[in-house]
C-alpha cells in the first residue's frame, strides 16, 4: 500500500498540488505566516493568492476560483463570512472545497455563526503552526476522503441544491442506513420535506433526528424554523429557548428569539438574552432595535408588577444599548415618567446627543419631566412658550392638555386640541386621553 | 430548576464557561534602545501610569512558535538583536493571565516576495518580528500557550457539535 494512503500530510499535498489557495487577511503578518505554512503543506507559491480587503478577496474568488479559502473574520468593515456565499456560488458542489475561518474575534457567537454557515474549520488567533495544520488537514481530508455516510449526504445535498427533491430524499434515506446515529441525515430529510412543503413530515424528521442526538443543533434549528412557519410560536419558543441554554447565540436568530419571548410573555428570559447580546461583537441594527424594544417592554412589565428596581435596571440597560437612538430614549423616559420616576427620566434625558438637544422631541420630553417640579400655571406657561417658539410635538400637546384638564380650563382645551389635531391628526386618540386627564 | 433545564444540564458536553473570550493588551519595553511602547504610544522614559491611553491595541500577537511568538509592532520600536521585555495582560486584569517575557528580537521584517514588498512599502507601516524568549523565562511559555490552546480546543469541540453529524 502506498505511503500517501495513510499519511495525512502526503494526502493534503496531493490534494493541494493542483489547486489554488486564497489567503484573505488585512494583516500582512498573518498573510505571510499563512503563506509560509501553506508552502510547507505543499501549496505551490504561485497558486497562493493574497488579499488584504473584502473586495480584493471577492474579486479573486470570482476570477481565480480558489478551492481553498483561508479567511479572517474581520475583513475591514465586512465580515469574512460574507465571502462564503460567493465561494459557494463558484462551487455549488461543496466537496473538495475548503473554507476556513481564522479569527481573533473569539466570541462564542462567532463560532455558532461559522458552524451554521457550514464553514469547514474555525481557528482562533494566535494560532500555532500545529493548530493551523491540524485543522486544515482535518477539514480538507474530510472533504477528500469522507465516510460513506457523509458521501451519501453530500450527494443528497447536490440534488437538493438542484431542487431534485425525490433524488435528494433517496440519498438521505440511504445515508440514514449508513450510520448508527444519523441525526444529520434526518435533518436533511426534514429540510427536503420542508422544501416540498410537507410540514408534518418534516416535523417528524427533525424530531426523529433529535432522538438520535438530543442536542443536535441543526435538527433543533430546523424544528424551530418549521414551527415558526406553522405559526406555533409557543412551541417554537420552547425549542429556541432550549437552544439558547445549550449553545451560544447566533446573532442572526437572536432578534426573532427576542420577538418570540415578548410575544409569549417570557419576560424573565429577556435579561439572559441581553447577556448574550453583550457578548456579540458584530451587532446589526435590527438586533439593536430588538434588544432595546424588548428591554423597554420588559422594564415596563416589571414596573407594573411592582418590581421598580428591576424595571429601572432594565430601562438603564435599554438606554445604554440605544446609544443615542431617540425613539428608544423617548420610550424609556415616557415609561419612567408614567411611574413617577422623574429623577431616572432626567438621567436618561442626558443620553441625548448635543445635536439632538434642540429638537422638538427632546424639548417636549424635558418639559414632561419638568412638570414634576412646577405648579399647574407655570406648566401651562412654559408649554405655551414652547409652542410659540415652534417646538410643536405630540408629547408637548399631551402634557398641556392634561394640565388644562387638571386646571379645569375647557375653553383653552378646545383651542389647544384644534391646534394639536391640525398638526398631528394621527395622534387623536392620545390627545383625547390627555384631554380627559390621562397622560399615559 | 425546571425538569427540562435539569435534563439539558445533563446533556451539556461543553462547558461554555470554560471558553474565555479575551482581549489582550500588549506592551513592550526595549531594553536596548530604552523605548517603551504601550498601546502604540512611545514613552521616554517609561512611566506606566502615563502610558495608559484609550485607543486601539496596535501591538498584535499573531502566532505562537516553539520558543516565542510573532508580534506585529509599531514602526521602529525594535530591531533584530534587541533585548525586549514583552508584557501580556487581559482586559479583565486576571493575575493568572498576566505574563512578562524577556525576549530577543530574532528576525527582521524582510518582505517575502515582490508582492509583499510592495504592500509593505506602500500600505503597511507595521513591522513584524519573531520574538525568541530568553531561556530564563522559557518555563512560563507552556502556561502562556495553554491560555490560548484551551480556547481553541473548546472552539473546535463546540464547532463540531454545532455542525453535527
Amino acid at each position: 500500500m502506498a505511503k500517501t494512503e495513510h499519511d495525512p500530510v502526503a494526502l493534503f499535498k496531493a490534494y493541494i498540488a493542483n489547486r489554488k489557495v486564497l489567503i484573505a487577511d488585512p494583516s500582512r503578518t498573518s498573510r505571510n505566516a499563512l503563506l509560509k505554512i501553506m508552502g510547507t503543506l505543499g501549496a505551490p507559491p504561485n497558486h497562493v493568492l493574497r488579499a488584504e480587503t473584502y473586495q480584493e478577496a471577492f474579486d479573486m474568488i470570482k476570477n481565480e476560483k480558489p478551492h481553498v479559502v483561508i479567511c479572517e473574520y474581520d475583513l475591514g468593515p465586512r465580515c469574512g463570512l460574507e465571502l462564503l456565499q460567493t465561494f459557494r456560488e463558484q462551487f455549488p458542489e461543496t466537496k473538495e472545497c475548503v473554507f476556513t475561518l481564522l479569527t481573533s474575534n473569539n466570541s462564542q457567537s462567532a463560532i455558532t455563526q461559522a458552524a451554521e454557515e457550514d464553514v469547514d474549520a474555525f481557528i482562533l488567533k494566535p494560532y500555532s503552526q500545529d493548530t493551523l495544520t491540524r485543522n486544515l488537514l482535518r477539514a480538507a481530508l474530510a472533504k477528500v476522503n469522507p465516510p460513506d455516510y457523509l458521501k451519501a449526504i453530500e450527494r443528497g445535498k447536490t440534488f437538493l441544491f438542484d431542487k431534485k427533491f425525490d433524488e435528494a430524499l433517496n440519498e438521505f434515506k440511504n445515508a440514514e442506513l449508513l450510520d448508527p446515529k444519523p441525526a444529520l441525515a434526518s435533518f436533511y430529510i426534514g429540510q427536503t420535506e420542508l422544501m416540498k412543503t410537507l410540514l408534518d413530515e418534516a416535523e417528524s424528521s427533525f424530531k426523529k433526528g433529535l432522538t438520535f442526538n438530543k442536542i443536535h443543533y441543526k435538527c433543533m434549528v430546523g424544528l424551530y424554523e418549521l414551527l415558526m412557519q406553522k405559526k406555533l410560536y409557543a412551541d417554537a419558543y420552547d425549542v429556541v429557548r432550549r437552544m439558547s441554554r445549550l449553545f451560544p447565540a447566533n446573532p442572526k436568530r437572536l432578534a426573532s428569539v427576542l420577538r418570540l419571548a415578548i410575544m409569549n410573555k417570557n419576560y424573565d428570559d429577556i435579561e439572559r438574552y441581553y447577556q448574550l447580546f453583550t457578548g456579540i461583537d458584530h451587532r446589526e441594527e435590527e438586533l439593536i432595535q430588538y434588544i432595546c424594544a424588548s428591554l423597554v417592554v420588559c422594564g415596563k412589565y416589571y414596573l407594573r408588577s411592582n418590581y421598580p428596581n428591576r424595571g429601572i435596571e432594565l430601562f438603564e440597560k435599554a438606554a445604554i444599548s440605544a446609544a443615542g437612538r431617540a425613539k428608544f430614549l423617548k420610550e424609556i423616559i415616557l415609561g419612567l415618567c408614567e411611574f413617577g420616576l422623574h429623577k431616572e427620566a432626567r438621567s436618561t434625558l442626558r443620553r441625548f446627543s448635543s445635536e439632538q438637544q434642540g429638537t422638538a422631541e427632546y424639548l417636549s420630553l424635558r418639559y414632561l419631566i419638568d412638570t414634576f417640579d412646577h405648579g399647574p400655571a407655570e406648566i401651562y406657561a412654559i408649554g405655551n412658550q414652547l409652542l410659540r417658539d415652534g417646538h410643536a410635538d405630540p408629547i408637548l400637546y399631551r402634557v398641556i392638555l392634561k394640565n388644562l384638564h387638571d386646571q379645569n380650563q375647557p375653553d383653552k382645551i378646545e383651542n389647544i386640541m384644534m391646534d394639536a389635531l391640525s398638526k398631528f391628526p394621527e395622534q387623536k386618540e392620545a390627545f383625547e386621553k390627555a384631554k380627559s386627564g390621562k397622560m399615559f | 430548576m425546571k425538569k427540562e433545564e435539569e435534563q439539558d444540564n445533563n446533556e451539556i458536553i461543553i462547558n461554555l464557561d470554560d471558553f474565555k473570550p479575551m482581549k489582550l493588551i500588549i506592551s513592550i519595553e526595549n531594553m536596548t534602545s530604552r523605548v517603551s511602547v504601550f498601546r502604540d504610544r512611545k514613552i521616554y522614559p517609561k512611566d506606566k501610569e502615563d502610558l495608559i491611553q484609550h485607543g486601539d491595541f496596535p501591538i498584535e500577537l499573531h502566532e505562537l512558535t516553539d520558543k516565542g511568538f510573532i508580534l506585529e509592532v509599531p514602526d521602529k520600536c525594535c530591531s533584530s538583536g534587541h533585548m525586549v521585555k514583552v508584557t501580556f495582560e487581559t482586559e479583565n486584569k486576571r493575575p493568572d493571565e498576566y505574563f512578562t517575557f524577556l525576549t530577543k528580537v530574532a528576525d527582521d521584517d524582510q518582505p517575502l516576495d515582490e508582492e509583499d514588498e510592495k504592500r509593505a512599502r506602500y500600505q503597511d507601516p507595521r513591522q513584524v518580528y519573531l520574538f525568541t524568549i530568553h531561556h530564563s523565562d522559557l518555563e512560563k511559555l507552556p502556561r502562556f500557550e495553554k491560555m490560548f490552546f484551551k480556547n481553541q480546543e473548546i472552539a473546535e469541540e463546540l464547532f463540531e457539535t454545532l455542525r453535527g453529524r
